[in-house]
């Protein structure tokens, strides 16, 4: 049984640094060099939550096979997701191994360190499992899916919340980081660090949450291994009650276990009970680590005695002991009962406060419902979106990235684990802090202030692990209309300065804007128009246009993406006189030239 | 007709190696026009031919100086577009640079936009200008930009300009022509924008003005106009192909102004032809008289010694 475990711990280790390095990798791409084939094996859709919401934003059977294979899996050999697959609890893995480096290492073994972390990192102890706040947040992690909350679901999901900190702390410091190294370089007259496309920052207060997560992910993980995934993590409570029942189990043998301790001390799930020679098995992770330890080969993987009865095959149940959570909480069948009420009530009063204080910053600002052209905007481009950014004009709305479909669709299903800000290449996406209102708290939204969103780029929809931006191909992509540029003529400096500016006709990509006589002709000023349906709102009129403090162009979000129309030349509002186009004559002589 | 192709192939090829061998170290070149105007061939044997009246490339750059080349990369477009300089033209400009016995030839631009690389890559200019042994600069991070001030400005006193196009040894502007939108056409002048770090303040006060302004400052030792591809509406990013025919033109010029104003007669003169985008007069490009005003250079063609060469 020991080889058994060494290989499986090396087998655990290796899938888990390789899958960890894959979901980072797709983080610290700051400079977007990632193949199409990695897009296309996505190692994201390797996780749990992620792709359950996938699966329930119309992804299919398929989307939803990491969600299906680990609930399985758990059934049969208990919570291999955690330990072999789940990027949060392998990073809390690899901070753990660093709180316990100075215990081990030369140098600072007998230095206050190493003596600190030896005394209070190295000896973990068995604890009871906290099924109550394990239930608890199971529940309303439930709640918030079912209700559609995904935002809330997204700080306690174990992905997301590794999202977070690589997206908001991780990506943004080595963006930093390599355009300083490129400024330097590149003061110096060396070109050969690039410098970093966009604009990486993050708002503070997402940096500051990220690193709150961090720092108490660090400290948890060195003082008590996995508790988060044994107390708050919501997949590690499904899976834990999963791996109950599950048809194999690891556990003591009790005839060769002497109680001396050194399994319960290694295990970080902090499952075993050495004294009373007990396996808790729906809090191991399954990360082998116990045999390792064991002097006298004790732990073993063996068939569930119950599973074994049920098929007949009767191995002697006393010999080895399964946790039994039933005889824990015995005493306590009312609290039990009342225990899923009182947790689904509670999530959903969060639910209900999240969408009544959290209505979005810009949210039902008055004013815009006034001006018959935007009214008119909406009839023919479809119902915008609810939220708006304060100090902009209150006819701006937010938009959606390309692929999200609908604001439901979109806010329904995104936990904010960030990887498409990551991703984004004119770095537009950033974390919303009440953008989207408080229940879409880091729920990326598109910041024009800092880009456009390029209009051969579709790297989030590509990016995107639970369905929030769905997958649409480059072509497709090009045609999405996710806003409306709506112009004032008032604001624009054609109007108020009687200057060239025609920056935002220059900038469309979609031929959108026409610049038409403005005034006098003989003074031959041209302001811009806009052809609403052509128009697909990817805001670089709304980036480029010159005034301040309120600009002169705003893309009006759309709250339901549709189609945008192909510019024609019938659309021309300034017609031209036609000319049928002329071959030109091959021309041989020197008045080829006209001057 | 074999034998015509293969005399002036010749001739040709005597031109471009005769000229540079006997031509170098001397700046000031006896007989050597103020401008060349060409057509026909490709945008690359255009210039070999060009430059060879000119003077050759020794006339501009001298051995261990630092060339910087300012074509128009602005758009996710590709050659075919007309949107951006045609990369051969581009690749061939670094060629010849070295040859002359440039130190180091570098090539940027602030492209419209972020997605400098990408921008650079669908251009082929990236391509073209690392194969000829250039080396490619971004242009989009505001640290490569440094506040100057323009003395003789009239709208635009202070800029912040990048780094390669202050005080380079030689500088070579390679802009397209091409329809826009905003300034009707866009040419040598209008391709300068790329050098600088805030447009929007150019476009919300007097932009026309603000681009004349800009050229009193910028050095340039030559302007190379790539009309090989004229794209005569939907400018300046492009809607389609169709809408750039091949008209095989390109002008050298060490005028700037004056090379515009040669452009905008090629762009009347192709758009009249083509029935697409407008023939517009030098009158309607509100940055050409300012320009000449400032005294950068000079609309009237007849004050300069111009070549006008039509390779067949």
């Amino acid at each position: 049984m020991g080889t058994l475990f060494k290989y499986l711990r090396r087998l655990r280790i290796l899938v888990a640094l390789c899958i960890f390095a894959l979901i980072s990798v797709q983080f610290l791409d700051i400079y977007h060099q990632l193949p199409k084939s990695y897009y296309m094996l996505n190692p994201t859709s390797t996780q749990f939550a992620p792709s359950l919401l996938k699966m329930l934003a119309g992804g299919g059977i398929i989307a939803g096979a990491a969600f299906i294979t680990f609930c399985i899996c758990a059934l049969l050999f208990g919570r291999a997701y955690c330990s072999f697959v789940c990027p949060f609890g392998i990073l809390m893995d690899i901070l753990r191994r660093i709180a316990l480096f100075p215990a081990s290492s030369k140098f600072l073994k007998n230095a206050f360190v190493g003596k600190f972390c030896a005394k209070n990192f190295a000896l973990l102890r068995y604890k009871p499992s906290r099924t109550a706040l394990r239930a608890f947040f199971t529940i309303i992690a439930a709640v918030f899916i079912i209700f559609g909350y995904s935002a809330l679901f997204g700080f306690i999901d174990p992905y997301s919340l590794y999202g977070k900190i690589m997206g908001s702390i991780t990506h943004p410091a080595v963006a930093m980081i390599a355009d300083a190294a490129s400024k330097t370089a590149y003061a110096h007259g060396l070109y050969s660090i690039p410098p970093v496309d966009g604009d990486p920052t993050i708002p503070l207060a997402a940096f500051a949450f990220a690193l709150f997560v961090l720092l108490a992910i660090s400290a948890l993980s060195a003082f008590r291994g996995r508790f988060y995934c044994n107390t708050i993590c919501p997949v590690g409570g499904l899976l834990g009650l999963l791996s109950s029942v599950s048809l194999f189990k690891i556990s003591l043998d009790k005839n060769k276990c002497i109680s001396c301790g050194m399994c319960e001390r290694n295990c970080k799930a902090e499952c075993i009970n050495s004294k009373a020679k007990t396996l808790d098995f729906s809090k191991c992770v399954l990360c082998f680590d116990c045999s390792l330890k064991c002097p006298r080969n004790a732990i073993k993987y063996s068939l569930n005695p119950k599973a074994a009865k049920l098929f007949g095959m009767d191995s002697k149940p006393e010999s080895s002991a399964i946790a039994s959570r039933e005889k824990k909480t015995s005493n306590g069948n009312m609290t039990r009962r009342a225990f899923p009420v009182a947790a689904a009530a509670l999530a959903a009063l969060l639910c209900t406060a999240a969408k009544k204080y959290g209505m979005g910053k810009g949210k039902n600002r008055r004013g815009d419902a006034a001006c018959a052209k935007v009214e008119a905007i909406d009839a023919k481009c479809g119902e915008p979106t609810p939220y708006g950014i304060p100090g902009v004009r209150e006819d701006k709305r937010l938009t959606l990235p390309p692929g999200a479909e609908s604001l439901d669709n979109y806010l329904e299903h995104c936990t904010g684990c960030q990887i498409c800000t990551a991703a984004c290449k004119a770095q537009i996406l950033k974390p919303s802090l009440g953008e989207w209102g408080l229940a879409g708290l880091m729920q990326p939204y598109m910041d024009f202030e800092s880009g456009f969103c390029l209009h051969s780029c579709h790297d989030c929809s590509k990016a995107c692990p639970t369905g929030a931006i769905k997958f649409v191909g480059g072509k497709v992509k090009r045609t999405i209309k996710i806003g409306t540029a709506v112009f004032r003529k008032s604001l624009c400096v054609v109007k108020t300065d009687g200057t060239d500016c025609a920056a935002c006709a220059e900038h469309c990509p979609v031929q959108a804007i026409e610049m038409v006589p403005f005034g006098k002709l003989e003074n031959s000023l041209y302001i811009p128009h806009v052809h609403e349906e052509v128009c697909i709102g990817c805001g670089a009129c709304e980036n480029i246009c010159p005034v301040r403090p309120h600009r002169a162009i705003v893309v009006r979000g759309l709250a339901k993406q549709t189609k945008a129309k192909e510019f024609n030349e019938s659309m021309r509002i300034y017609k031209r006189k036609e000319r049928a186009p002329k071959p030109m004559a091959p021309s041989t002589s020197a008045d080829a030239f006209p001057f | 007709m074999k034998r015509r192709e293969f005399v002036v192939k010749t001739a040709l090829g005597a031109a471009a190696v005769a000229f540079p061998a006997a031509l170098s170290g001397r700046d000031k070149v006896e007989g050597a026009p103020d401008m060349t105007a060409l057509k026909g061939g490709t945008a690359a044997e255009m210039f070999e031919r060009g430059i060879a009246e000119m003077g050759g490339m020794k006339r501009f750059v001298k051995s261990g100086q630092r060339v910087v080349l300012k074509p128009n990369i602005g758009w996710d477009r590709g050659p075919e577009f007309g949107a951006n300089t045609d990369p051969e033209l581009v690749g061939r400009i670094v060629k010849h640079c070295f040859e002359a016995g440039a130190k180091e030839v570098l090539c940027f631009d602030h492209t419209c936009g972020n997605d400098w690389d990408h921008r650079y890559k669908v251009s082929g200019i990236e391509d073209a200008v690392i194969s000829n042994g250039g080396k490619m600069i971004a242009g989009n991070t505001e640290s490569m930009f440094e506040e100057c001030d323009i003395p003789h400005g009239v709208v635009l006193k202070r800029a912040q300009v990048h780094k390669l196009a202050m005080n380079p040894d030689v500088f070579i502007n390679i802009p397209v022509l091409k329809h826009h939108s905003g300034a009707k056409v866009t040419c040598a002048l209008k391709n300068y924008m790329g050098c600088i770090w805030d447009r929007r303040w150019w476009h919300a006060h007097d932009m026309p003005q603000c681009i004349a302004d800009y050229a009193t400052f910028q050095k340039t030792s030559l302007t190379i106009v790539d009309a090989y591809r004229v794209m005569l509406d939907h400018g300046p990013r492009g809607k389609s192909p169709e809408f750039a025919p091949i008209v095989k033109y390109q002008i050298i010029s060490t005028d700037i102004v004056a090379a515009d104003a040669a452009s905008i007669h090629i762009f009347s003169e192709t758009a009249k032809q083509y029935g697409m985008g407008r023939p517009y007069t030098i009158d309607d490009i509100k940055y050409m008289r300012p320009a000449e005003k400032l005294g950068v250079g000079t609309c009237d063609l007849s004050k300069l010694s111009v070549k006008r060469i039509v390779l067949s």
